[in-house]
């Protein structure tokens, strides 16, 4: 079977699935955060500090309908790549665009992640805790979409066919 | 396995390696008395706890799980019914921390089981009747560790059983599980029952066999299933089979025992002495049913022309308490326990020179059974 | 249940029952002790968890979901540790939602327990139903903060009784041997 082993499939089979899954809660936890952070104050995005009331209004509705949008676009980017993932475990038949996107969201993230050091040591001053977290929550989601490319493209291999293979 | 293997079954290869009904009723006894030898058991006895062979359900309930409580359950179960296989097994980049929990794997014909047998020959019957417990175990209990371990023991939730048509085919059917405590397993629907997922890795419900339910202990079954450590390789596990060869094991290791070979090598099997009945043991090894006593009884009566007397677990309880302090080691569960405290011993020995903290110490005084014995 | 894990459960019930009419009576500390202990243990589970993954798990088949519950977790304890200097209210919000949830997780697990035969299941629905109404009230009244600081320090009493209950009843347990 193009030389991959029974055990392989498996372990691609069970990797997309948890993976996949680990991937849909990543985003509901992340957008999650963001609304916390932002809600009880801990970051302050928009800019509601020092703002008189009928700003902080017409500021707020923006800023919940851009949320809004923004959430929307994560949850969407994470359940498509984490249904997808385990829906191609169970079925390596159907459609393998998914990995992709994987490969474009683990970009993303590899150019995200510098700038986001940068700022929290130099711009910010700023290291603490929720800084740490978040960049091991980073890594953790590279090493995730990486797993799910891997795996993907293990499972790929095992259902396309061998040149001269009918 | 349960008692109808572990009594029955061990009655019927003792008195076919030779031992006489009663030899083979005091060893058989033995051989099911581990299953049943708890430390609520030996404290109502007055005996020494420490040569408890098994943790019933109430005292896991109460076992501790800190270090102490770990080693304390490690060599109970090891001891006695997951004879480890390899303790010095070696996996590259693989953690100390995970190899010592690897290295418990049962499997049968290890080096221990050839000690196991060793230090019991020229003891007493009862001693006998342990070992056959132990080497009858490392079949039924093969691949899983007797030390409560989630990267070791958890399965995933794929079992299938490999039915074989009248026509020689084979198909797989697949089994379901749940999770009631009450319920009996239904062979018809294919519904057992087993273990909750603990993901904690020292919970006792990760001890053993316990996330495979009682499939290792049914003669008829064969399965397949996946692991937690065997790299995403399943496992075929051909239960009537591994059992007819525990049965002609255990006939071979009661002739050495008995005098009758010198030397016991593991991967030695008396078929010679099976064959003629081979296809009756056949039988009752395949016969779907969730209890084989009835048939090993009737197979053993044939077998001796006497009478097989159920087990009774309060038969020589009264001789032990009544006997005074000098006359106990003369009692039959006297003999028991210096037979269980010498093969936890060694077990327990073995492991910690292995360099494997998990089933801790041997204790000093215990020690010198050891060096009696020449074990040490 | 082994016995630890009652006595533990039960000693983490009176310590509850210590701190509900602290939020009421000194509310700085009685926040401060719920945000800390929820935040170290959540932070060091987490850890621990992803310690163990690297230690052991990743060896075991599907070992990596334990890896990413252990991130997750310990981003929550990271979270609920930052919490520490922003207004109560939006403290008690937190508390409010993370009750709700749990208790969204009570009544998932009374229900499998109750498709599987389990004896025990109306306990822990409501445990679970007690969670969400109080974490529901408690966003519904957040407005009177008085009231809301009542009803979660009410949530949490009755909690910590029915955690007793549940650690001093009889349990039927598998092992299987």
């Amino acid at each position: 079977m193009n030389g991959i082993t029974v055990a392989n499939i498996r372990r691609a089979k069970g990797n997309l699935k948890i993976s996949g899954l680990a991937y849909m809660a990543f985003g509901i936890w992340e957008v999650l955060k963001v609304a916390i952070e932002i809600g009880t104050g801990i970051i302050d995005p928009f800019g509601f500090a020092g703002l008189d009331q009928y700003d902080v209004k017409v500021i707020f509705l923006t800023a919940l309908i851009t949320l809004f949008f923004l959430s929307a676009i994560i949850l969407t980017l994470h359940f498509y790549v984490g249904f997808s993932s385990m829906r191609f475990s169970k079925d390596p038949t159907t459609s393998r665009h998914f990995l992709n996107v994987s490969l474009l969201l683990t970009l993303y993230y590899c150019i995200e992640l510098p700038f986001m050091l940068y700022g929290s040591f130099t711009l910010d001053q700023s290291v603490d805790d929720t800084t740490i977290a978040s960049i091991l929550f980073e890594l953790t989601s590279i090493f995730i979409l990486i797993d799910i490319i891997r795996s993907g493209r293990i499972l790929k291999k095992s259902v396309d066919k061998e040149p001269g293979e009918t | 396995m349960q008692e109808d293997f572990h009594y029955y079954a061990t009655y019927c290869a003792a008195y076919l390696a030779g031992y006489t009904h009663e030899e083979s009723m005091d060893i058989c006894y033995s051989a099911q008395f581990v299953d049943l030898c708890t430390k609520t058991l030996l404290s109502k006895l007055g005996a020494p706890q420490d040569a408890a062979t098994t943790q019933l359900q109430l005292e896991l309930a109460d076992a501790r799980t800190d270090i102490l409580g770990l080693q304390d359950i490690t060599r109970i179960w090891a001891s006695f019914h997951f004879l480890p296989y390899d303790l010095y097994a070696q996996l590259p980049r693989h953690g100390r921390g995970y190899m010592n929990r690897y290295r418990l794997i049962c499997k049968p014909n290890g080096p221990l089981l050839e000690r196991t047998v060793n230090i019991a020959r020229g003891t007493s019957l009862q001693h006998a009747g342990i070992a056959m417990h132990v080497l009858a175990d490392t079949w039924a209990h093969t691949y899983f560790a007797g030390t409560p371990s989630l990267v070791i023991n958890n399965t995933t939730d794929d079992f299938s059983e490999i039915l074989t048509a009248e026509d020689g085919s084979s198909c797989t059917k697949r089994i379901k599980f749940r999770h009631n405590p009450g319920a009996t397993d239904d062979l018809e629907q294919n519904l057992y029952t087993n273990t909750v997922y603990q993901s904690s890795e020292k919970s006792i419900m990760n001890l053993g066999h316990g996330r495979a339910g009682h499939l290792p202990d049914y003669s008829f079954i064969r399965y397949e299933y996946l692991p937690a450590w065997n790299n995403y390789e399943s496992i075929v596990k051909d239960n009537p089979s591994d059992y007819m060869k525990a049965f002609a094991q255990m006939i071979y290791a009661m002739k050495f025992l008995r005098g009758g070979i010198d030397g016991f090598k593991p991967g030695t099997y008396a078929d010679d002495t099976v064959s003629p009945y081979r296809e009756r043991i056949n039988g009752i090894l395949t016969k779907r049913q969730i209890n084989a006593c009835e048939d090993w009884k009737k197979f053993g009566e044939e077998l001796s022309g006497q009478t097989i007397e159920d087990f009774d677990l309060n038969k020589y309880q009264e001789e032990y308490i009544k006997a005074d302090k000098n006359g106990k080691s003369d009692t039959f569960i006297g003999k028991f326990i210096e037979g269980a405290l010498a093969q936890k011993n060694m077990v327990t020995a073995e492991i910690v020179k292995s360099g494997n903290a998990l089933a801790g110490i041997v204790k000093f005084k215990q020690l010198d059974i050891l060096k009696e014995a020449g074990l040490d | 249940m082994t016995n630890i894990r009652r006595l533990g459960s039960i000693l983490w019930a009176l310590v509850t029952l210590l701190i509900a009419p602290l939020m009421i009576i000194f509310p700085e500390l009685g926040y401060a002790i719920i945000l800390c202990v929820l935040a170290f243990s959540l932070t060091f589970k987490g850890l621990g968890t992803i310690i163990y993954y690297f230690r052991m798990a990743r060896h075991m088949v599907g070992g990596k979901s334990i890896l990413y519950q252990g991130v997750i977790l310990f981003d929550l304890g990271m979270v609920t540790l930052s919490l520490s200097d922003v207004p109560k209210f939006y403290v008690l919000v937190y508390l409010a939602v993370l009750h709700g949830f749990s208790g969204v997780v009570d009544i998932l697990r009374a229900n499998e327990s109750k498709k599987l035969g389990g004896k025990h299941w109306r306990l822990k629905l409501t445990q679970g139903i007690i969670n969400v109404l109080a974490a529901a009230l408690c966003i519904f009244f957040i407005n009177s903060y008085e009231a809301a600081v009542i009803i979660y320090t009410a949530g949490l009493v009755i909690n910590a009784f029915i955690r007793i209950g549940n650690a001093l009843r009889k349990r039927t347990t598998i092992y299987i041997q």
